[in-house]
This record gives C-alpha cells, structure tokens and sequence, in this order.
C-alpha cells in the first residue's frame, strides 16, 4: 500500500526526461561502518567492517582488519570472539542463535569501542511466494509476494532479500504489521523492471527482524530507492542501533526461505 | 502593555465629537455595462485632493467632509474617470458607474491614474486584475492567477510548472488562500500543475506579503485574497475557451435587471482523451483529468441589502483504471450579506463553509483498500466599516471557524493484508477578534494600525498523548466531548505607515505579528493532496511570525512608471520539520515523528512596472533568505530552508502591436534551492547507502525559463470577440531539473550514480477564445 510511490511514478511516466549528471558532492572523511548479524540458523555468523568512501569512488569499500569483535548471549551469559577469516570479514565459533535470546556485539578497534545490541523476536514462517506483473509499453514488470501469516499483536517486522539465480539482488524490502496485525500479508515487493525475468530462479529470505533494526532498514529504503527518494526531501543517515559512532547495523533475526521459479506472465 | 495598545484605538472615537458640521458621501461603484462592483476604484474630492479613499471589496465607499459643494472624482484603471457635482449639505449616497475606457487611445486625464501604490500606508500588498494575467503565457495555455503572481517580487515558485508558491521564505502552508472568503486548502490540480482558480471565473487578487491587515489571520507569510466575478446583471453573455488540454466555458445574466446576477463558469481537462489514443494497454486504462465549477449570484433587495450567494467545487481524479484511484477536491460555499447601516456604517456577514477531501481506491492482489480523509470548516465572520471623516476609517469585526479534519479512514477487505483502522477526528474552534484604524493625521502621513486577538481551542473528544524524546507513549490523556484539552491566546499587533516625499514618493514602514493554528506536514519534495493538515495540540505549538520592514517607493511621468524597494525581516518560532523515518501516513502518533525550532528570513525586493503605452510590463528582482534551527539537525547550528532561493528575477513584457495583435514574453532565474545530497557512500548487506553529511548543504542547478506568447483578435463587436491564444512556454527548451535522485550503476556495482529528471521541455499551445 504505497499510494504516493504510484502518484510519483505516474507523473513521471507522463512526460518526464531523465540523464546522468555529475555533481560536485565534494569528499568525506571515510567513516567506519560495522554490519553484523546472528540468526536461527547454524552459526557461522559474520560480522563485517569497512569504511564509507567518496561517492563518485569507483573502488571496492575498504575493508578495515585487526578489531577486537565480541558477540555474547546476554541470557546464556556466553561470549564468542571472532576470527578474521578474511580482511574485514570476522566469524562466530561456537554461539548459536536462538529466537527469544539478546545478542550484543563489542567491537574494539583503534582504541574506541562500538556495541550495540539486538533481540532475535519469535520466527514467522514464509508460506510461498507468487507473483504480480503490470505492463508499462514494451515493458513487463514481474514483481514477487511473499505471502505469510502475521502472528497477533503489533510489532512483528519482517526483512525480505532476494536472490535471482544464486545472486543476492541490492536492495533493501522491509514490512511492518503497524497497520496489518494479524493479517494473512500478501504484499507486492517494489523490484525494478529488470530485476526479474521469467524462468529466472527466485529465492526469497524472510526475516523476523527487532523493531531498531527494521528502523534502520525503513530509512534505507526512503534514501536509497530512487522512488522513495523522490519523495523525500530531507535525508539524513539511517538511525543505527551501534554506539559509539560507526555506521552500520546489528541484527539478530529469524530466517524463513522460500523458492520458486518466476513464470512467463 | 495591553492599555498602552488599546491607547491609540481609542484616539479616533474622540474625533467623532468634533464632526458635527460634516456630512457622509457614500456609494457604490459599479463597471457601466456589466453592472458588476468595482474593488479599489479611487474617489477622491477635487477641493480636498489629499483625501481620497477607495472602494471595498464589495464596491463601497465612504467619505465624511465638511458641508460644501464639492467636485467628486471617480477613476478606475482601464475606465474612463467620471466627475460629478455634489451639494454634500447633508448625508448623500452617490453610486456611479463607469464606462470601459478606449482602448489604445491614451486618455490623459490630470489626476486620474492611480497613485495609491504611494499614498496607501500598507506595504507588501501586490494587486492583480484579470487584464494584467490575460496576455502573460503559461503552461499549457492555461491562464493562471497562481502561477502569475510567481512572477512579482517576493513570490517563489515552488517547483517547475507549479502553483504552489512561497512568500519571503515561507513555507506553502503559511499562505491563506481565500475564494470569497473560503479557506482553499488545497490550490492546486494535477499534481500542482494548475490552479484551482479558473482565471474566467476571477475578478480581482491581491497578495499580502505579510504585513496584512488585522482583519486576516491564521497564517504566516501571506494572505492571497481571490475574489470571484459577479455576473453581469443588465445582459446575458456566454463566453469560453477552447484549448488543447483544457476548455471552459462562463454562462452570465441578470436575474432581474440591476438587481441581480448569476455566473457559472466551468473548466474540464482532457488529458486522458490523449491516454486513450496510446497503445499502451496500462496507459490506456489511465484516467487523469480535472474539474472545477464556479458559481456566484447576487441580489439586492435595497440600496442599503445586498447578499451574494457563491460557490466553488473542484475535483480531480487519477488512476489505473482497476488498479489504482485517487480523487481529491476542495468544495466552498459562501453566504454574505451586505448591509449598509448608515451612510459611515458598513457591515458585512458571512457564513462560510469549506471542505477538501481525498479518496484513495486501490486493488491489486486479492486487496481492496480504500482510504478517506477531509478537514471540514464552518465560518462565521462580521465584519464592518466605520467611517469617522475623510481621513479617518475604522475597521472592526469577529471571526469563528470550527476546523474537524478527519485525517483518515482505511476500509480493507476480509483478504486483504491490512486491517481498517479510523484515526481520530479533530476537533478545534479558532476564534478572533481585531479593530484596526486607517487615519491620516496630516496630509501625506498615513497610518493603519491595529490589534487582532486569536483564540485557538482544542477539544475532545480524543486521546491526547505525551511522548519522550524517543517519540514513544509516556501517558494518555482521554477527553470527553466538548471538553477543552489545551488553549492558546496571542495578540496579533499590525502597523503600517506612510510618509510621502513631494508628489511621487513616499516612504513606508510596516510591523505585523501572525499566529498560525494549523499545519500541513509534508516531506516530500513536492506538495501532494495526500499532504496532512494537523492543528496545534498540547504538542505542537502554534508558529508564530514578527515581521518588521521597510520600503520606498518612487513614480515616475505622472505615475507612468512605477518603482519600488522593500526590504523585511521575519523571526518566526515553532517552525515543524521531522525526524529521520517520520511515518507521516496512517500514523496516529505522528506528533512524536516533529521536530520544532526557530526560523529566520530578510530580503530585498526591487520592483519597477510600466504600467502605460504599446509596451507594459515590470521587472522583479529578489534577494533573500530564509533559515531555521531545528534541533538534532546541522549539530543545531542555523540552515537554509526549502525555501531559500537567494536570487530571484523575472521579467514579464507585453507589446500591443495593432488592434489585432498582441505578443508577450516572460523570463524568470532563480538560484536552485536546497537540497540534502550524499557526500559518500558505504556498503550494508552488499547494497550501496549513501553517507550525508549536511542538511540542504547543496544547491539544484539554477532554474531559468523564457515562455512567449501572441494572441490575435480576429473578431470584435461591442459584445463579441473571438481571438486565438498562440504560447511556447520554455521556448530555448531548457531542461530544468526537477528532482536528482541516485542509484547503484546497473553496469558496474562499485559505481554509484546521480540520475537528474526534468519534467517539461519545449511546450507550445494554442487556444481559442470566444465571447458573445
């Protein structure tokens, strides 16, 4: 239910013009981002570090390595040091993830500390997935639904990434039951015309995500969908459940996947 | 405090004793042929040139002078002056009307061009007539009072080919857009390309910049005051359009001669015939057009009754025809009843009531949703006129309005995946009452000052909730019906005067406080109808702006040309912006999703008209700007608003070349306005998200467009007339941007891009016009 996406996008079909342009953005100082995560589903989980760069940059995000990464079960009172598998790439040994449990995240590095922490909530099963396509002239879009039964009580929130053919797709879908609590949720996730073909294999993964994380990832999605983007006027950063000020998130969350090949519509 | 206020309003009831040997010349002015009311015609007596006075909205005026036989002058622009004799030995009603001036001849009569834009003591006011938006071209072809009044200094656009504006930095929700005294909430059509305002159905606009007179109040910045034709009360008449995306049509008469008129006048878009035509299958199934209908009657039951009956109703509808609908449309009717109790005492009532609603319909996937929302006004003003002597006018008056926006109900069905949910209605009452004296204490000093007091009521029933700073419920309060949850009481003081330098200068000075009771939430980079107005609650506070300024104003061979500078500075407090990830929809907790800080803005306004001749025209410029603080937000340091566009300029020409050809052109530049872009970018769950590092720290591209048009006359009697209406609007097809946006590079995923749009390039129409 995104009325204003569908109004902005109409009035761009109807006489809109669009080209690359170069900006002058200027440069920024590289910043540290921590992305890490702990799931229901048999360890190892991966926490990853990096730095921003500037935005025309055309190289791959520096990886930042030899931090001190601890993720400890505040209820089992267990702690878990990561390795540096790869430069900064840092993975769990012995924790698993269980729904219901608190997990915080301790990175030690160049002499400051970041945590932050994240409540895995109960998991939420992927019934199957179907699909929506509207045709635009030449064009066919092929969207999915992943349709799942939302359990009773407001505040279950719900992360979807895609994978077509084996490959992650980069964008962000997020879901909240604020205004569907209990419902049977069959709603049309936005992809792009090009995203998906017919026969291509589709992988959805369903998250059960805590309400900061889904949060972060609502304000990801109004910065970084051009759609979204258009209607809004003031951006700012992704509010982040770290302290100690790097970018980035800590989610422990629930994972249900579904698979299905996309048919010719 | 409040005695020394009141002080100087009771300084003019004293001169009420000394006026014993004066009597009261009172009338109405009216157009000969049409029998409609004139606004602003000057009346002026010959043996006291320096005190004159002009008609009321509703053609009335006034003047009290000592007994003698004097000489009076009528004049209206575009209208031949009429002097008549006048033996004033006691009360007299003199009414005239005027006649059309000759066209092209240039009528010189000593005195009878209009100097008020020097004597008036207001400042910041910018009139328009029909005449003065008839020539200038616009998009589409389609006349438009909101997009000519972009044009004048002061005035910003608030995006390509839009009706929204801004005025002196503020946003588009501290305008008050009145249609014959209406709250218009929502001015625009079609996504903001047109107005609700049907340029046949217009008679007379005036903007005040600000500094408006007590009787207005309730928004910050500006008041646009928009006032419909009356019909033609001697001769029925039709008369229309006919163009390539729109066409209307004026149907006019007397209900009974001189007595009474009735006017419609209707105006239909046609976009989605063109839809019809693609091959498109989604296109095809696509509505998008817009109405609007216009109604007035007037009758007069006696020199001294007079009441007007008006009436407006809009609407738009745009959809994917079994997919997606939206409608939307304000609908205002106004009652008014005109009664001139003595020849000094004019008194007018209106009963006013104004509702915008949209619906939204949507059905795809086993969902059907609708979704309905509206705010509803009743209106109750008195105002009347006193007149104490030729250079002394009280104005005074009350002013209720009962607000109820219902912000929205959402129906679903059984298998849909949300649920119905209804957001509380609003109950609240904005009451006000002002006096304000408009006196000439010397010849060439003019002053008007006076004091608008305003209360703002919130009432139950409803839940009131209190948050923490993280936006979360800390308690509930529950109210019963009618029970008054929160009251705010501000005095508004408004003062202005001027002080004239010889014949053809003057010299003004302007203070004003404006309270604003209720708000529109917004943050999209462009208005929407789906834009929810929310009234001052025990959370948010109502805005309020100082406004302090000064101008001088200079004409030139005999009020040929005109010239003006004006400078202001506005300090305004409880400006609203919004959290990062504010949920502006469906979310009865939005009051936790504001932020609230001070807002600043000053300017300089250069302005010269000819107003004259086979060439008229002016030039605009604007130096400005406009910020706030707002907390969280830049470290809390001050900003640059939306609004901040630091240099505006606009030229606006027209050349009458023969009795059947005219041509026109306009040229508009303004500094792009601030906008937050990514300084950088990182990487979560292998997608790019860009890094921000100031709020509107960058600027759009400058935005610069040249429109002509031409228009020939290729018929004309006394009563009909039938022109084409030729116009290029965007003529060197500059592709302005309208919105950037960024993406990943489908080609190369450690590339990011910016990706400009821009809505509309080189687009010429064609018009024809009939009358008969």
């Amino acid at each position: 239910m995104k009325p204003l996406l569908a109004f902005f996008a109409l009035a761009f079909v109807l006489s809109a013009c669009q080209k690359t342009v170069h900006l002058n953005l200027g440069t920024t100082s590289p910043q540290l981002v921590i992305t890490g995560a702990v799931t229901d589903q048999p360890g190892p989980y991966t926490v990853t570090m990096s730095t921003s760069e500037d935005f025309y940059s055309n190289n791959p995000y520096p990886s930042v390595s030899g931090a001190q990464v601890i993720i400890a079960d505040t209820y089992l009172r267990q702690a878990d040091t990561l390795t540096e598998t790869s430069p900064g790439t840092y993975q769990t040994h012995t924790l698993t993830g269980v729904s219901g449990h608190n997990y915080a995240l301790l990175v030690n590095y160049n002499g400051k500390s970041y945590t932050a922490q994240s409540t895995m909530p109960a998991p939420v099963e992927l019934q199957d997935i179907s699909f929506y396509s509207q045709s635009f002239g030449k064009n066919t879009d092929i969207q999915p639904i992943p349709n799942f039964q939302d359990p009773p009580g407001i505040g279950n929130d719900y992360q979807f990434v895609l994978y077509v053919n084996g490959k992650q797709l980069p964008k962000t879908f997020v879901f909240s039951d604020r205004l569907s609590d209990g419902r049977f949720i069959h709603e049309t996730l936005n992809t792009d015309t090009s995203d998906l073909k017919p026969f291509d294999q589709l992988r959805i993964d369903m998250y059960c995500i805590d309400p900061n994380v889904y949060n972060y990832f609502y304000e990801v999605t109004q910065i970084t969908d051009p759609g979204q983007q258009a209607g809004n006027a003031a951006p700012g950063n992704p509010t982040s459940n770290i302290y100690g000020g790097a970018l980035g998130i800590f989610s422990a969350h629930t994972v249900s996947s579904s698979q299905t090949d996309v048919p010719k519509m | 405090m409040i005695k020394l206020l009141f002080l100087p309003l009771l300084a003019p009831l004293a001169l009420v004793a000394q006026n014993k040997d004066r009597h009261t010349l009172a009338g109405t002015v009216k157009d000969r042929s049409s029998g409609e009311t004139m606004i602003g015609a000057t009346v002026v007596l010959m043996e006291r040139p320096v005190t004159g006075t002009v008609t009321n909205s509703y053609g009335f005026y006034s003047i009290t002078a000592p007994s003698g036989t004097y000489h009076v002058l009528i004049s209206f622009s575009g209208y031949a002056t009429d002097t008549v004799e006048v033996d004033l030995h006691k009360d007299t009603t003199l009414s005239v009307s005027l006649a059309v001036g000759q066209e092209l001849k240039e009528v010189v009569v000593r005195g009878g061009r209009s100097n008020t834009n020097i004597t008036q003591s207001l400042m910041g006011v910018q009139k328009l007539s029909t005449a003065d938006i008839k020539n200038i071209p616009v998009l589409f072809g389609e006349k438009d009072i909101l997009k000519t009044i972009q044009l004048l200094p002061g005035i910003e656009s608030a995006g390509d080919g839009n009706s929204g504006f801004f005025v002196r930095g503020g946003a588009a929700d501290q305008n008050l857009i009145l249609l014959d005294e209406a709250t218009v909430y929502n001015p625009s059509h079609l996504l903001g390309f047109f107005s609700t305002f049907n340029s046949d159905a217009i008679k007379d606009v005036t903007v005040y910049k600000g500094e408006m007179p007590a009787q207005y109040g309730g928004r910050l910045s500006s008041v646009l005051d928009v006032k419909m034709n009356d019909g033609n009360d001697q001769r029925y008449g039709v008369s229309g359009g006919i163009g390539l995306i729109a066409s209307h049509l004026n149907f006019e008469g007397p209900i009974k001669k001189h007595k009474g008129s009735f006017l419609v006048t209707a105006r239909r878009t046609y976009a989605d015939l063109f839809l019809k035509l693609s091959t498109d299958t989604t296109l095809k199934k696509s509505t998008l057009y817009f109405y609007d209908l216009n109604l007035k009657a007037d009758y007069s039951f006696s020199d001294r009754d007079k009441i007007y009956l008006s009436g407006y109703l809009g609407q738009d509808k745009l959809g994917v025809s079994g997919q997606f609908g939206i409608d939307w449309g304000n609908s205002t009717a106004t009652f008014r009843w005109n009664h001139i109790f003595s020849n000094r005492l004019f008194s007018n009532t209106s009963l006013i009531y104004s509702n915008y609603k949209y619906n939204i319909a949507i059905n795809s996937n086993d969902d059907n949703i609708t979704i309905a929302s509206r705010i509803v006004d009743l209106h109750l003003k008195e105002d009347l006129q006193y007149s104490l002597g030729t250079d002394s006018k009280l104005n005074f008056g009350i002013d209720v309005i009962h607000h109820e926006p219902s912000p929205g109900i959402i129906n679903t069905n059984a298998a849909s995946s949300y649920n119905p949910v209804s957001l509380q209605k609003k109950y609240s009452l904005e009451s006000a009452a002002y006096i304000s004296h408009d006196w000439t204490p010397l010849p060439g000093w003019k002053l008007t000052y006076g004091l608008r007091g305003s209360l703002f009521q919130v009432f139950g029933p409803g839940k009131f909730y209190t948050y923490d700073s993280a936006g979360d419920v800390i308690h509930t309060d529950s109210a019963s019906s009618g029970q008054i949850v929160k009251s705010y009481f501000n005095l508004e003081p408004r003062f202005s005067t001027s002080f004239q330098i010889g014949d053809n200068s003057s010299i003004k000075a302007a203070y004003a406080r404006n309270v604003q009771y209720l708000h529109l939430l917004s943050n999209a980079t462009s208005s929407t109808p789906t834009d929810l107005w929310i009234p001052s609650s025990p959370n948010v506070k109502p805005e309020i702006s100082d406004q302090v300024s000064l101008g001088y104003y200079h004409n030139l061979l005999d009020n040929r040309y005109e010239f003006s500078a004006e400078v202001y500075y506005k300090a305004l407090q409880n400006q609203i912006d919004y959290k990062n990830g504010a949920q502006l929809q469906a979310n009865e907790n939005v009051e936790a999703d504001l932020l609230y800080g001070p807002g600043r803005a000053y300017g300089l306004e250069l302005y010269a008209k000819k107003k004259e001749g086979k060439l008229t025209g002016w030039v605009s410029a604007t130096f400005s700007k406009s910020q706030v603080k707002i907390p969280g937000v830049n470290n809390d340091t001050w900003f640059n608003s939306r609004e901040d566009e630091p240099v505006n300029l606009s030229v606006v020409g027209t050349y009458k070349a023969s009795r059947k050809w005219s041509f026109s052109a306009n040229w508009v530049y303004n500094t792009g306005y601030p906008v937050t872009w990514p300084s950088g970018k990182y990487e979560v769950n292998g997608q790019p998200v860009y890094l921000y590092t100031t709020r509107n720290g960058n600027r759009m591209p400058a935005y610069h467009r040249l429109d002509l048009g031409a228009t020939v006359i290729t018929h004309k009697t006394q009563h009909s007339e039938s022109s084409w209406t030729f116009s290029i609007y965007n003529a060197y097809d500059r592709w302005n941007a309208y919105i950037i946006t960024f993406k990943q590079d489908p080609n190369n995923a450690n590339q990011t891009l910016a990706t400009q749009t821009a809505l509309f390039g080189i687009i010429p129409s064609i018009t024809y016009n009939f009358k008969f």
